[in-house]
């Protein structure tokens, strides 16, 4: 009899102390949802002379260890609020979802999370709207209008992408302020991009008549390009090596800077 | 032939083979249910012992539903080795047999998950396969339990996923990740 009771002991303390977990293939994760529908941006009185900085971070992965001194970095440089430009795992699981959760919830500032192709895999697409919410979102601030849009074509058949989504929230954008996009693959991307999703693209952010900043990750390197003569494009580097890239507005001008650790060098204007 | 083909067509005699493949000799065959440990919400078990009880080999069935996915079907084979002899408690029907240690490959057939990722991705292993994870386990078990003229076996089991390892290594400063990879499990098992 006692050692009965020890074992059933034993089994209650461990069953205490560690997750049970029915199959290695489900959803059934306990992060509280919908983590997007609480970003908020601070309100910036630009013309009083606030500057607003924000980080933006990508293609963590599964390096965790570059994940996690990348958010100190960026808490270090004083940023107000930061944007993860996809792929937080390599293959949608919960448990890729639950560490990458785990470091963000301790960040000491808003982040906001847009899906990578490798989120929207197997259970990837479910569990990102369980935790972060709908893939596309827009939202009005007070340095301009952000728009948050998934443009994982393959991962998401059959509808592949919601550009009319992208096109009502270009076109009720204010073209006096900046227009800031953040999305994770390269809209010049040959791959799962047609022709005619590159021209619809280009055409709809070329016809706005204000600034266009769209930022991206997905190719792993900082690089940047333009679209006609009002957008530019920030490949924003995955987080390897502590990368990061980093964002000033103020009344007059929208700086980018390429970032490793704390090391800032301006690359826009 | 593609290898989602492949391991489609010969998976049931390549998990059998694999559960055979570390039993010399078989001494008890054994099955039963379990839940938990990433093998299924509810398990169906087939188990060989080999005769020398050191080594002993299963079978499974999982099934879970989940509310956002729907059914999720496992196939599973578990080898596991005793560290110990089972000890016959003095005067007592059972016997404690404390650690075994062994490993776990499960695939499932749902259509989320791939071997290959073929149709609209450029290539054939665009994306690692996720339909096969395969674990570490350790199990603790109360062996020949009698109950009514029939003997039985209470297991408690845990199992750790392979990308604990993976991530260890990638991530040494980030001990605590092991956590997440980590689950426990039960099961109840008698004699054929």
């Amino acid at each position: 009899m006692k050692f009965r009771i020890l074992f059933l002991f034993s089994a209650l303390v461990l069953t205490s102390c560690l997750e049970f977990k029915n199959s290695v293939f489900d959803t059934n994760t306990s992060i509280q949802g919908q983590w997007n529908s609480k970003f908020s941006v601070p309100s910036y009185n630009l013309a009083g002379g606030d500057i607003a900085r924000f980080g933006i971070f990508s293609d963590s992965h599964q390096n965790y260890s570059d994940l996690s001194k990348t958010l100190r970095h960026m808490d270090q440089m004083q940023v107000d609020f930061a944007v993860f430009t996809g792929d937080a795992t390599d293959f949608g699981s919960r448990d890729e979802f639950e560490i990458f959760h785990a470091f963000l919830k301790d960040a000491p500032y808003p982040t906001y999370i847009v899906p990578g192709n490798h989120d929207l895999t197997t259970t990837g697409r479910a569990l990102f709207k369980k935790i972060y919410g709908p893939e596309n979102r827009e939202i009005n601030t007070s340095i301009g209008k952000m728009i948050f849009f998934s443009n994982n074509p393959l991962e998401v058949l059959p509808e592949r992408l919601n550009y009319d989504f992208l096109s009502n929230a270009v076109t009720s954008a204010n073209p006096a302020e900046p227009l800031f996009i953040f999305q994770h693959q390269d809209p010049q991307n040959q791959l799962g991009f047609t022709t005619a999703d590159r021209m619809l693209y280009d055409s709809t952010l070329t016809s706005f008549a204000g600034s266009v900043y769209v930022f991206h990750g997905h190719l792993h390197s900082f690089n940047k390009t333009q679209i006609g003569a009002n957008t530019e494009v920030f490949q924003v580097s995955r987080v390897e090596k502590e990368r990061w890239t980093m964002v000033e507005v103020d009344s007059s001008e929208v700086r980018v800077f390429q970032c490793q650790r704390k090391n800032c060098l301006k690359v826009f204007p | 032939m593609s290898a989602k083909k492949l391991f489609e067509g010969f998976s049931m005699k390549f998990l059998l083979a694999l559960l055979l493949l570390p039993l010399p000799a078989v001494a008890d065959y054994q099955w039963g249910f379990a839940t938990g440990s990433y093998l299924g919400q509810a398990q169906i078990i087939g188990t060989f012992v080999s005769e020398n009880e050191k080594h002993e080999s299963s079978f499974s069935f999982g099934y879970t539903y989940d509310s956002l996915i729907g059914e999720i079907k496992q196939y599973s084979v578990t080898y596991l080795w005793s560290a110990f002899e089972a000890r016959q408690q003095e005067d007592k029907n059972y016997a404690w047999n404390p650690i075994l240690l062994g490993g776990f490959i499960t695939y499932t057939d749902n259509t989320l998950f791939y071997v290959d990722t073929e149709g609209p991705y450029p290539q054939d292993r665009y994306y690692d396969v996720t339909s096969i994870r395969w674990g570490l386990r350790v199990s603790s078990q109360i062996q020949n339990v009698k109950i009514a003229d029939r003997f039985y076996h209470f297991s408690i089991d845990g199992s750790l996923l392979e990308r604990a390892l993976i991530n260890y290594f990638n991530n040494p400063e980030e001990f605590d990740l092991f956590k997440y990879y980590f689950s426990l499990g039960f099961s109840a098992k008698t004699h054929f």
